[in-house]
């Protein structure tokens, strides 16, 4: 009992040190004031209507990050390659070594899976381009008949470079259904943010299935036999039709990513900046 | 200091815990928020992939010590009623935030209210519930 009537004294006092400073304590409750995500706030405000035949053109909104099924049990190669990333979830940004980190490419397909708030979908002759909010890349997905490429990343003179963005074949499944396939994705991009690793031989389907005018779904479908031990469904997740068409800028910007690192990353891990 | 305070104050379990966007939540005590009432503004960097926000706040000694809050990027904390000039250096506001697991006086920004009442929150849900994986 004393010793629970002394804890109580210091606790009171502690109590009185802190009103006498400008910090308090608030009962923790993580505020979420609104979306984040423009997907969120549109709810189903476009145009609305069945969905065009073979169309996905236009501007799509989606969330920061879809969510992600467990990957498959990893080979030993592929365990290997894990226990070398670093991720941020796992280790302060100062301490992680996720290629996001100095801004490097998300790649394909983490570049479908995380930072998806935007993606814009438009055509040219033999091909789908298919763009993204984040840090304004594209891909080009050639609809042209021609076949994906062959040993990507080999030792002969002809095999093509890996490429941060792979190589995209796609073609329509009846009227709705646009089925994109990729190969040669470079070994250095991680799978996600928790820093699954894929290899050179990743073989990625997505199917996009407009549902109507407003709604498009899309799953994505992982084959790595070097990495994983089976093949395995990353996502499914969707994206909204935005009545404006239009969506803010949102980079990662090297400069103001180094001065971040400065500024919160490293003092956020490691020292007391007073 | 602070780690001391809080400690006497314990804390309270959250209800659910944010996952932050693009940087993960690492370095954050994410089950807290520490309330800095009359921080005065220094410096507001509408700045991706981050905002930050550096503020001073003092004591009833007078002695300043310098804090640093990231909040998500431009294009999602303007979903949330925020813009480049939302924070202009000298304003006085309150500062919510989740510290830094290591002491140093840095956090994720909770939310921020404003000499008028305007209350500016953070975009910190980030990849909708698998924290571990973000």
């Amino acid at each position: 009992m004393r010793n629970l009537f002394q804890s109580s004294i210091v606790s009171l006092a502690g109590a009185l040190v802190v009103s006498c400073f400008a910090f308090a304590q608030s009962s923790p409750k993580p505020n979420f004031g609104g979306p984040e995500d423009l997907k969120e706030k549109l709810g189903d405000t476009g145009p609305g209507g069945p969905a065009p035949r073979r169309d996905l053109t236009g501007f799509w909104a989606g969330r920061v990050a879809a969510k992600l099924n467990p990957v498959p049990a990893m080979t030993p190669w592929g365990q290997e390659q894990f226990r070398l990333h670093k991720s941020n979830g796992q280790y302060p940004v100062a301490d992680s070594n996720d290629p996001i980190k100095g801004c490097d490419p998300l790649g394909f397909p983490r570049n479908i899976l995380f930072m998806t708030r935007g993606i814009v979908f438009t055509t040219m002759p033999g091909k789908m381009i298919e763009m993204s909010e984040y840090n304004r890349i594209w891909r080009e997905i050639w609809t042209d008949g021609r076949e994906l490429p062959k040993n990507v990343g080999g030792r002969s003179a002809d095999a093509p470079d890996p490429r941060w963005y792979g190589y995209s074949i796609g073609h329509w499944e009846g009227d709705y259904t646009f089925v994109v396939n990729t190969v040669g994705s470079d070994e250095r991009t991680w799978l996600d943010n928790a820093g699954h690793p894929h290899s050179i031989d990743l073989r990625v389907e997505e199917r996009y299935t407009r549902v109507n005018h407003n709604q498009l779904e899309v799953t994505v479908k992982i084959d790595d036999p070097k990495t994983y031990t089976e093949p395995f469904v990353i996502t499914k997740s969707s994206f909204t039709w935005i009545p404006e068409q239009d969506f803010e800028e949102e980079l990662c910007v090297p400069s103001e990513q180094a001065e971040y690192l400065k500024l919160i990353g490293e003092p956020a891990a490691h020292s007391k900046n007073k | 200091m602070l780690l001391m305070f809080l400690t006497f104050l314990g804390v309270l379990p959250a209800a659910s815990v944010p996952a932050f966007a693009h940087h993960g939540s690492a370095s954050y005590k994410t089950d807290k928020v520490v309330v800095m009432k009359q921080a005065t503004v220094t410096k507001f960097l509408w700045a991706n992939p981050h905002t930050m926000l550096l503020f001073d706040v003092k004591d009833d000694k007078g002695n300043i010590s310098h804090w640093a809050g990231e909040a998500g990027s431009p294009a999602a904390v303007r979903l949330l009623g925020w813009n480049k000039n939302s924070l202009q250096p000298g304003d006085v506001i309150t500062v919510h935030l989740y510290p830094s697991k290591f002491e140093s006086h840095v956090g994720r920004l909770d939310k921020i209210v404003l000499a008028d009442g305007t209350t500016l929150k953070d975009s910190p849900r980030g990849d909708q519930g698998v924290i571990s994986r973000y």
